[in-house]
């Protein structure tokens, strides 16, 4: 077991924002106590196994805990999700999908920049959801990466985890099966695969999405949500 | 392993083959799987614990990088 080396406190505290900038690109929380959890999904959400480096990741056995703590912690009132991921592992991101729906405090979700492939169940997840005007989401079809046996079989399974995330998208957002299922198997939209990008306001218009804002939205949406739980509960 | 991204295959899984040295440490009272680095420096990869509260800990968040020797 090895001992850290114990540094002098105040150079920490003088260090620590700008080192937290410098070295992870984020900012401190803020000091003064606030009642809402931000939970962001950056870069690839990780899976079962360990991305190389130079991937930003979501890590999903850090994130699943740290929902688990949002629920159980009495001065959390509610979650804000900010998506920008270009998605990643099934398993994993629909495992934060399922924690995030299940939530018993209210969720709101804002997707900005891009909320692709297994951005969408993650964003749809929530209680309301949110689009920035200028950010995107891509439906394409999953892949299946490392050895792939091209029989009925391979297909099969492929197209039940496919079935997965449609059924997750559908139950969770207003969108119809079928028109999730056209725009995901569109051809001429994308370069390189089949699939369509949706921008802000088109991701309103098919159901993906509740509503274009942005975090003025969604942080009123968020504290309407929390006052009319606590009006619920008898609580004023 | 199923993957569900917009970003090439090819990009992501680049350099995957690349060992990397992960030990497991102990730190502020927390034990934690640092990912080695240069100098005695690692990079937080993983906390083992069983008190949510611990993953709300700013300073144990995944990618934080701390000093060991």
């Amino acid at each position: 077991m090895e001992e850290p080396v114990a540094r002098p406190k105040k150079t920490m505290q003088g260090t620590k924002k700008t080192e937290i900038i410098t070295e992870l690109g984020q900012t401190q929380i803020p000091e003064g106590k606030s009642n809402v959890h931000v939970l962001t999904i950056v870069g690839q959400v990780e899976g079962h196994l360990v991305m190389p480096p130079q991937n930003k990741t979501t890590k999903y056995e850090h994130i699943i805990p740290q929902l688990v703590a949002v629920e159980q912690n009495p001065e959390i009132e509610g979650l804000l999700v900010i998506l920008n991921t270009v998605g990643g592992d099934v398993e994993a991101g629909l495992a934060i999908a399922e924690m995030i729906r299940t939530l018993s405090k209210p969720t709101v979700s804002l997707v900005l920049g891009g909320g692709h492939s297994i951005g969408v169940p993650i964003g749809v997840a929530a209680d309301y959801s949110f689009i920035a005007h200028s950010a995107t989401m891509t439906i394409h079809p999953i892949r299946l990466t490392g050895l792939v046996i091209g029989v009925q079989q391979s297909f099969d399974y492929l197209e039940k985890m496919q079935d997965r995330v449609i059924n997750f998208i559908v139950d969770n957002s207003k969108i119809d099966e079928n028109e999730l299922r056209r725009l995901m198997t569109t051809s001429g939209e994308l370069a390189r695969d089949i699939g369509t990008v949706v921008v802000g306001k088109d991701a309103v218009k098919i159901g993906l999405i509740d509503a274009v804002g942005g975090v003025k939205e969604a942080i009123s949406t968020l504290n309407r949500l929390i006052e009319e739980k606590k009006q619920a509960k008898g609580v004023h | 392993m199923l993957l569900w991204t917009i970003m090439p295959e090819d990009i992501v899984l680049e350099g995957v083959e690349k060992t990397r040295t992960f030990r497991q440490v102990e730190y502020q009272n927390k034990n934690l799987i640092i990912e080695m680095g240069e100098n005695g420096k690692g990079k937080v990869a993983q906390i083992l614990s069983t008190d949510p509260s611990d993953f709300l800990d700013p300073d144990l968040i995944p990618g934080k990088e701390i000093s060991i020797n």
